[in-house]
């Protein structure tokens, strides 16, 4: 039997409070300007945020954070050289950050990554979070939810594979959920446009795994669901806190 | 003013305007950047100093046989008082070409910049849309030494489609303002010149960097209406933040 099974599903799964439900990264504003107005709009709007956003950024930090730790760290009872990785945990930490150019998903970002790190960090004691967490609390980092997922991943021994494909199910389940909330779009509707994207998500873990960028070397590309991200801070009605 | 430079790029002879600042035009002598072309430019600007720099003509970004990368490094020093103001005709990437563009500032305490950027999918007119093969731009800002603006922005048509990223828009516009003197009411007054300009040819945002900055970036299918709208913000910026009037930079 697969040990982490258990541990990745709660992860994965939509209760687990990280806060990111409350979130919708500029898909509310879509939604509100009619920009998406169906099942087919939503499906291309979200394989748009996966191929352009999640592929180049969220995949690689859970790539890179992974990466980081299992490499550096042999037996999770006796951390050492923490120096040699700590630096650039901060530095992909800053980046992730600071390339939310929207300020809502910037704030909203850093907020599901620090929830993440807190419950982390009670679920699992001997993953020492608490040393991303004091680089938070020292204002060395600001906190990402993509970084504390690898991390966790690498504790629980998960390879980087499924720490990439469980984090892309997360964060598209999320705002698939919150479509569902906020506009209709049925919850079956939902689903399948869910397993429509399984094949996406699959290409993007599969990518970044056979050819990983460059170390820190994010890009983004979702230049229209950013632009909507930015104009959420004003939009009329809201039910989403991005 | 010092300065130096090597062929094909050209300093112009500055202009003193009336306002106290200086401009400056790059010239390029040569047809643009090929594969495995490197241009550098560096300026810096002292204290208490201003400086409007543009250049002659859009940036042309060929391709090259060897797939080699066109390099563009772009790194300016904005020292306490300082005004750089750095707004460069679009770039244009040909079929095939491969661009990979890094601009950097590094501002003191006290300075500021604004600083524009367009990218074309290709030459329209004859029909080379989104044709090129990788267009990348990383924007960042240090102040004081640490960094607080990191913007890499990626094109690869044949990886991922135009459509899917940028809906029906062929045409991405930045406009990045630094400046300590920058506050929420200033991203509230760009929006309201953004909602009176911006029409449905034009899609645009703006938002606070996190800090001392704010972000304009828009979507359009013209180069011209995304000039256009970038500078309406532009001279509203520099009348509302800076206290400075409108200019026309003759071209």
């Amino acid at each position: 039997m697969d040990q982490a099974m258990l541990p990745l599903l709660q992860l994965a799964d939509s209760s687990f409070p990280t806060g990111a439900f409350s979130h919708s990264f500029g898909l509310e504003t879509a939604l509100s300007e009619g920009t998406i107005t169906s099942a087919s709009d939503l499906h291309a709007w979200l394989e748009g945020f996966i191929v352009g956003s999640f592929a180049t950024m969220e995949a690689s930090a859970v790539y890179f954070s992974h990466s980081l730790l299992s490499d550096h760290i042999q037996d999770w009872n006796e951390i050492e050289y923490i120096d040699t990785w700590k630096e650039p945990i901060t530095l992909l930490d800053l980046r992730m950050t600071l390339s939310k150019l929207a300020r809502e998903s910037r704030i909203g970002s850093v907020k599901i990554g620090r929830q993440y790190v807190r419950m982390g960090m009670q679920l699992y004691p001997d993953a020492h979070l608490q040393i991303y967490d004091q680089l938070i609390q020292s204002g060395s980092c600001f906190g990402n939810a993509a970084i504390a997922h690898g991390w966790v991943c690498s504790y629980l021994g998960v390879s980087a594979e499924t720490a990439i494909l469980t984090h892309l199910y997360t964060s598209v389940n999320a705002l698939i959920q919150n479509a569902v909330r906020a506009a209709p779009i049925g919850q079956t509707q939902g689903q399948h446009i869910l397993s429509s994207l399984f094949l996406h998500m699959e290409q993007v873990t599969s990518h970044t795994i056979a050819q990983p960028p460059a170390f820190l070397h994010l890009a983004n590309a979702a230049i229209l669901h950013e632009i909507q991200a930015m104009r959420h801070e004003t939009l009329y009605s809201r039910l989403f806190m991005s | 003013m010092s300065s130096s430079q090597k062929a094909p790029l050209k300093i112009a002879k500055p202009f003193a305007r009336s306002d106290g600042g200086l401009t400056i035009y790059l010239m390029d002598a040569s047809p643009g950047l090929f594969g495995g072309d490197l241009q550098t430019i560096i300026c810096r600007i002292g204290c208490n100093s201003s400086l409007y720099l543009t250049n002659q003509s859009s940036c042309k970004i060929h391709p090259s046989h060897t797939q080699e990368l066109s390099l563009q490094m772009q790194t300016f020093y904005i020292e306490n008082g300082a005004l750089f103001e750095y707004i460069p005709e679009p770039i244009v990437p040909y079929e095939g070409s491969r661009y990979e563009g890094a601009t950097t500032l590094y501002m003191q305490t006290g300075g500021s910049a604004i600083i524009g950027e367009i990218l074309t999918p290709g030459r329209i007119g004859r029909g080379e849309v989104f044709l090129f093969r990788k267009f990348q731009s990383t924007f960042s800002v240090y102040w004081d030494e640490q960094c607080m603006v990191w913007d890499t922005l990626v094109i690869e048509p044949m990886r991922i489609s135009n459509r899917l990223i940028m809906g029906t828009f062929t045409h991405v516009g930045t406009l990045y303002v630094l400046s300590e003197m920058m506050n929420e009411s200033h991203v509230v007054a760009i929006r309201k010149v953004l909602d009176s300009i911006v029409g449905i040819d034009v899609y645009a945002g703006c938002s606070a960097l996190q800090k001392n900055g704010m972000i304009v970036r828009m979507l359009g299918n013209h180069a011209w209406r995304l000039q256009e709208v970038m500078r309406e913000c532009h001279m509203h910026i520099r009348k509302i933040i800076f206290g400075l009037e409108a200019i026309d930079i003759r071209k």
